[in-house]
This record gives structure tokens, sequence and C-alpha cells, in this order.
């Protein structure tokens, strides 16, 4: 019999999860979104102009590890072992790349609806075929910081729209994310999202992208490039910019929806 | 004047169209209502489910009102004549409409105007084989009263459902409206406000209690608001009213808007 392959990964999905607040009507609603990045070692993260780029494999297998912290705690659900010196190295950029993460989190908390709390933020490891049954490595927050603080709560599935770009065309070159709810009283005249607003949002992802690409580790190996990933085909392109536009999107995909309260009047 | 027989029923349509100061002045939002129309015959019960309407003939015609705002272009009648009684009872739907129209302005956005009334006379195959009658507003009077700056995104609408007596598919309703104000929206829950839905869905059953008791106003015709499956001269008899308490998304509309988009490079 053929001996079946260790699980590996081209790139990994930073997904970070927000859930209704207990008190709030839709506790039991759970909404995300993500980033795709690949990951490298220090001197080959490629430019922002690189366009399209080929992604290696990296063989991953299953963790226990487990990092406690005063904000907030880590349990790996994956580690890296193509070669040996960059095992330990995984960990630690895994690491960084939650803390930044976590900063994205805390960066756009104002301009995000109240009701809803930052569950957690994961790193699930993607490949070629599907996503894999390793467990994703997963930051849990253990205080308030990255919770939403914005003015009140716009309904769910409103949702700022992230856009990636890349230098390569096509839908390939494209990435959007749904980032939200968005607070209620952010949209200003016209329900319009001000330029500021965007600014600030995008800011905060260009912060979390410029600190993944930069390795924070110990042994100053590892880091991540951010991408617009094409599933089954081992390609990626390089993100060079985010971009939003002043409407409000449209989150469609959201866990454990609420059943609504209905108000019936007899004719 | 053309005389068109096999008409079915008559399908009325509220249309909105946001203000030229705003930034949504293309674009319109509408709902329908179908009703089908006696002459004389028995009033169908509530509970009667689904209903073979009697139907009726249409002959153009070009009746401009003097002093206000419609334009007639066609009389509807059991006897292929256009006569005072007929127009009595499309002037009595009208004002019918217009009534509830004003019941919601309170809670529609202000960025959007009412815009039209339009009267379709439908046939069994879906088609209007005459132009509608037109009522178009000449003043402010049905404008949403609600504050300049009170506009929720206008993909944002609350589903206002119909039941009937029949128990499938083909007996249940619904239309979307909107764009509504910011606070129809309650901001310490996202969900839609106890006001709004108490309102949208008194007005739909004052709506069609008062179709149904045209004809003590206007001869005889009386107009029942259907839920119709097509094709045919079936409609299935409205019995209740119903709205849930959480915002849906109307993903349909026409002219829409060219979003502005702000981009911040990571280089």
């Amino acid at each position: 019999m053929p001996e079946a392959l260790p699980p590996f990964l081209e790139c990994v999905r930073v997904v970070w999860v927000y859930r209704g607040a207990p008190t709030s009507a839709w506790q039991s609603e759970e909404v995300q979104f993500g980033l795709s990045v690949a990951p490298y070692a220090r001197a080959e993260v490629p430019p922002t102009t690189a366009g399209t780029v080929i992604l290696d494999r990296r063989w991953i297998k299953p963790s226990a590890l487990r990092f406690d912290h005063a904000a907030y705690r880590v349990l790996y659900g994956w580690e890296r072992w193509d070669d040996s010196d960059v095992a330990q190295a995984g960990v630690e950029s895994q690491l960084a790349l939650l803390v930044a993460a976590r900063d994205l989190a805390i960066g756009i908390r104002s301009r995000l609806g109240t009701g809803y709390r930052l569950a957690r933020i994961e790193l699930r490891p993607q490949n070629e075929r599907l996503t894999t049954d390793t467990p994703a490595t997963t930051l849990t927050p253990l205080d308030t910081e990255g919770d939403p603080t914005g003015l009140g709560l716009q309904i769910p599935q409103a949702a700022y729209l992230v856009r990636s770009r890349t230098l390569r065309r096509g839908s390939h070159g494209r990435g959007l994310t749904y980032v939200g709810p968005p607070s209620s009283g952010r949209p200003g005249n016209d329900a319009l999202i001000t330029s500021t607003d965007r600014s600030w949002i995008l800011g905060a992802f260009r912060q979390f992208s410029l600190t993944a690409r930069t390795p924070q580790n110990v042994l100053q190996t590892s880091a991540w490039c951010p991408i617009v990933w094409q599933k089954g085909s081992r390609l990626g392109a390089v993100i060079r910019s985010y971009a939003m536009p002043d409407q409000v999107g449209v989150q469609r995909s959201r866990a454990q929806q609420r059943t609504p309260l209905v108000t019936e009047l007899a004719i | 004047m053309a005389t068109h027989t096999g008409i079915s029923h008559l399908y009325v349509v509220t249309r909105y169209r946001g203000k030229s100061t705003s930034q949504w002045q293309n674009e319109t939002a509408q709902f329908g209502i179908r009703m089908g129309v006696t002459f004389g015959d028995t009033v169908p019960a509530y509970s009667a489910g689904d209903w073979t309407m009697p139907g009726g003939s249409v002959v153009d015609a070009s009746f401009t009102e003097s002093n206000t705002t419609e334009r007639r272009e066609f009389g509807f009648s059991n006897d292929g004549a256009t006569d005072a009684y007929s127009l009595a009872f499309q002037g009595a739907v009208i004002n019918l409409f217009l009534s509830a129209v004003t019941s919601l302005r309170n809670d529609m956005a202000a960025s959007y105007q009412f815009d039209q009334l339009r009267l379709y006379a439908v046939k069994g195959d879906g088609t209007s084989p005459t132009e509608p009658t037109i009522v178009t507003p000449l003043d402010t009077t049905y404008n949403p009263t609600t504050s300049p700056n009170s506009t929720l995104a206008p993909q944002n609408a609350a589903v206002v459902s119909f039941n009937t007596a029949l128990r499938t598919r083909k007996g249940r309703g619904r239309i979307y409206l909107g764009p509504l104000k910011v606070t129809a929206n309650s901001e310490t829950t996202g969900l839609l406000a106890s006001g709004t839905r108490e309102t949208a869905v008194s007005t739909f059953v004052t709506l069609f209690e008062g179709l149904r008791n045209i004809s003590s106003s206007a001869g005889v015709a009386v107009g029942v608001p259907i839920v119709w499956h097509k094709p045919g001269d079936r409609g299935a008899v409205i019995n209740a009213v119903r709205i849930d308490d959480q915002l849906d998304v109307q993903r349909r509309r026409e002219g829409q808007r060219t979003p502005v988009w702000e981009e911040t490079a990571l280089v």
C-alpha cells in the first residue's frame, strides 16, 4: 500500500471570527472574515509587485502545543516540520501572525458594531485540494481588547467590503472579504461610508500585511506574504493594495442564523 | 377605443426614487400588490384559499385628472364599457394606496421620495395589454418625513409576508419594503424596530380591508388582495400580514449607484 502523504499547506487562511454577545439577540450567530497568507523564509518574501507566484508545499504535523498570555491563549493545531530548523520558527511565526491579527481587530474595533465580540482568530492550513483536516491554530481572547466598540449595531448582514488587489489580471487576481457587522453610527449622509472610516479600516489591513511580511520570530526566518489564493492551482497573487467602496455590502454567510420573531395580524 | 379581454387581475406598483439631491438619485425601489376584482359577484371569504377570479376586460382610455396627479390609461369593467363607475373604482384603489404611502412615510428613508403609483391590468399569461395608469405626485405630500440624514443602506429592507389559507408555496407572497430610515434598525439590538414593524403590518391590513370594502363607495366592484400564481386566473386570498424582527436584503435595485473606492497600497 502506498504510504499516506503527511498533511501539507500551501497557504494559511487567517480568519477573524466574531460572535453575538451573550446578552444580545445575535448570541448564537457568528460572522467572520479572512485573508490568505503564504509562508516564506526571510529572503524569499516576494515584492508586492510580483503578481502571480508559485506556492511551495510546506509539510505540517498536528500539534498540541499551547501558549498562555495574559490577554489571550493560543492552542496550536499544527506545526511545520518540513525542515527542522524552521519547525520551532513555524510555531513562533504563527504566534507573531496571530498577534498581528489581534492588532488588526483592535485597530478596527471602533468601526464595528457593539453586541458582537471577537470570539477567536484562527490560522487554517489550506492545500491545493481542500482544506486539510488538521485543526486550526486558534487564538482565544481572554480580555475584551479586540471587541467592537462602535456606536451601536447595524444589521448583521451588513459589512464593509475590503477588496484585495494584485497585479494579476482576472478574477484570480482579486480578493474580497466582508468585514462586519459595522457600527450603526458609521455610515454618514445617504448611508455611505465616510472616507475617514474607509481609510481607517484599510490602514489596519495595511499594517497587518506589512507586519506579516516582516519576520517577527526569534530566528528571523519566517514571514507571511498576503496573497489572493487560487485553490487547486498552487498559485497565489501577491496583494499590492486594499480598497473599499463607500457603499455598505452584504454578508450572506452567517453561521447559526437566529430564528426571527414574527409579528402577524390576521385581516 | 380598443377593448382587451381576458384580464385576470390588477397589479399595483408603488415606487420610490432617490431624491435628486441624494447619492441615490438614479435608484428606484418598489413593491407591488395584486388584486382580483369582483363585479357584484360573491366576494371570497378570507378562508377561501385558492380562488378563481372572475376576471374582466379593460378599455383603453386617456383620462387625466384635471387638478391632481393621475393619468388613467384604462377603465376596468365586466362589460367592456368604460364608465364612471369603473373609473370610480380605479380612483378608490388609487386613494387607498396613497393612504398607505402616507402611513409609511415616517419609516421610509429620507434620501428617497415617493415617485409613482402604477396600475397594470394583467392577463392570465402575465402580460399587460395596455399602458398602465400612472399616478405621479405633484408635491412632497407623500415623501418620507424623516430627518435629512436618516437613510439606511438601500439594500436593507423589511420583508412583509402575506399569508393565505392555501398552505403551499403558491399561497405565500412577500414584498420588500424599503429603503427605510436609519432608526428602523434599532442600534441597540440590530433588529427591525417594533414601531416600524407595527406600522408596516397595520398599513397593509388597512389597505387590504379597504380594497375589499370599496363597493360601498364605488359601486359594486371590489378589490380582493391575492397571491397570484401564474399562469392563470387563480389567486390565493390574503388573510394575514406578517413581518419578522430582522431586516432582509433587497438584491434587485434599478439604476444602481456606482460606488466610489478608497485604496491603500502596501508599498
